[in-house]
């Protein structure tokens, strides 16, 4: 018996308005599960497996293409200032090749703390940059227009346990934590990388747009991504 | 008419969801409206100018702040952004916005120097975590903080954000932020004259 399958629409239509509405609320942050060249991310990292704005860190704001892996994404970092490592995140991406969705956890790479003299303040506050790289199962994506390519979150992490104003000018006052700037970080990032590999700025419409503070945490990004070709 | 029933109740089930259920999920009051993801104005809120007239006096009280901009021509020499926060991010469903953060971005740079509020110790420095929250029983959010001032000197400084907390209605603290360049331009497009 042949069944008419129009039941089925107004759960449907529920479902998607469902996944929709949670990317138009909480502050600016524009939760999105982007369609990407046949794969599919969520254009931010989050602190949970849960695909929430609630739980969202970082904007999504670098993509490393061309025969990129994590392996060696993590590589280059190290060999241009960034030998550790932080604490993990998670990224919710879906790889075509596969047909498989998967949740990526990546602690990331962090440069040598360093010290930057706050003339408002008269004192020296400590800074790290911090970005956190993610691909299917650790390893990759793939898509025909990237490659073999790694998506990646950037941040500061300032006056942050271990790299405050006491370890920069000794004292007692750890100075104020602050966390975010992921443009700045990014344009360092790919300004280093352009050395040595081909970099485009601005690149994809990752749609995180938005400069906002939350808290402790300032969002910074101008909603595309900068690409890193990493090639041959 | 079983499948119709039980279609019915998924897009009731739904609807629940999509106007209760997804905004306290995405830590939306709802009590409160949904904040723009654009702002059109300067403002997170456009239709906070009372409140922006409000925080401006406070900031522009400063003597810093008042000999910094003086010469200066706003859409030509600077720009300026107002944002409301919480806090801490833990707090975001559960109070009003009440610290206000004007970003100021400046082209020319700025150099001077004067006496600038600060922090001078938060309770809760040193209690973030691995994933830069607090923990939201942390009680370091319920002590107070130190506040103070600091002789300071501006050198070619493309920005600075000056904190204001509306519940003392003061200015508590002037800092450099790492600006980028895309904002600073992003800044003068929307918001130059």
């Amino acid at each position: 018996m042949r069944r008419n399958p129009l039941w089925l629409l107004p759960a449907a239509a529920a479902v998607a308005a469902a996944l929709l509405v949670p990317a138009l609320v909480y502050g600016g942050i524009n939760l999105q599960y982007l369609s990407v060249y046949g794969d599919y991310w969520h254009n931010y990292d989050f602190r949970t497996t849960t695909p929430a704005v609630a739980a969202a860190d970082w904007p999504v704001t670098m993509v490393w293409g061309c025969n990129a892996n994590v392996t060696r994404v993590d590589n280059y970092l190290k060999a241009i200032g960034y030998p550790d490592s932080g604490g993990a995140m998670y990224a919710h991406v879906y790889e075509s090749l596969y047909g498989r969705e998967w949740w990526d956890s990546d602690g990331g790479r962090q440069n040598t703390c360093y010290c930057v003299w706050n003339s408002a303040q008269s004192a020296y506050d400590g800074y790290k940059r911090h970005t956190r790289l993610y691909g299917y199962s650790g390893a990759y994506l793939y898509n025909t227009t990237w490659g073999y390519y790694v998506i990646a979150t950037t941040h500061y992490d300032i006056n942050h346990a271990g790299c405050d104003r006491k370890k920069c000018q000794g004292g007692s006052v750890a100075g104020t934590e602050r966390f975010g700037w992921s443009e700045s970080v990014e344009n360092t990032i790919r300004s280093r990388a352009s050395s040595d590999y081909t970099v485009r700025d601005p690149d994809y419409n990752a749609q995180n747009y938005g400069y906002f503070d939350m808290g402790a945490n300032y969002h910074q990004s101008d909603g595309r991504t900068a690409y890193v070709c990493m090639s041959p | 008419m079983k499948r119709y029933a039980l279609s019915l109740a998924i897009l009731v089930v739904g609807l629940f969801w999509v106007s209760v259920g997804a905004p306290v999920w995405g830590g939306q009051s709802l009590l409160e409206r949904s904040k723009p993801v654009q702002p059109s104005s300067p403002t997170a809120t456009p239709d906070s100018r009372e409140k922006d007239a409000k925080v401006m006096a406070i900031v522009l009280q400063n003597k810093t702040i008042e000999g910094m901009l003086a010469g200066r021509v706003e859409g030509r020499d600077y720009w300026i952004r107002i944002g409301y926060t919480f806090e801490h991010a833990e707090s975001v469903s559960t109070e009003e916005n009440p610290i206000a953060m004007v970003h100021f971005y400046f082209d020319p740079p700025v150099s001077y120097a004067g006496e600038f509020p600060v922090i001078v110790s938060d309770p809760c420095s040193g209690h973030y975590g691995e994933d830069e929250r607090l923990d939201p029983d942390d009680p370091c959010m319920k002590e107070p903080k130190e506040y103070g001032s600091a002789l300071g000197a501006l050198v070619d400084a493309q920005g600075i954000v000056a904190q204001v907390d509306l519940r003392r209605g003061e200015l508590v603290e002037v800092f450099q932020p790492p600006v980028a360049v895309e904002e600073m331009q992003d800044i003068r497009r929307r918001y130059g004259q």
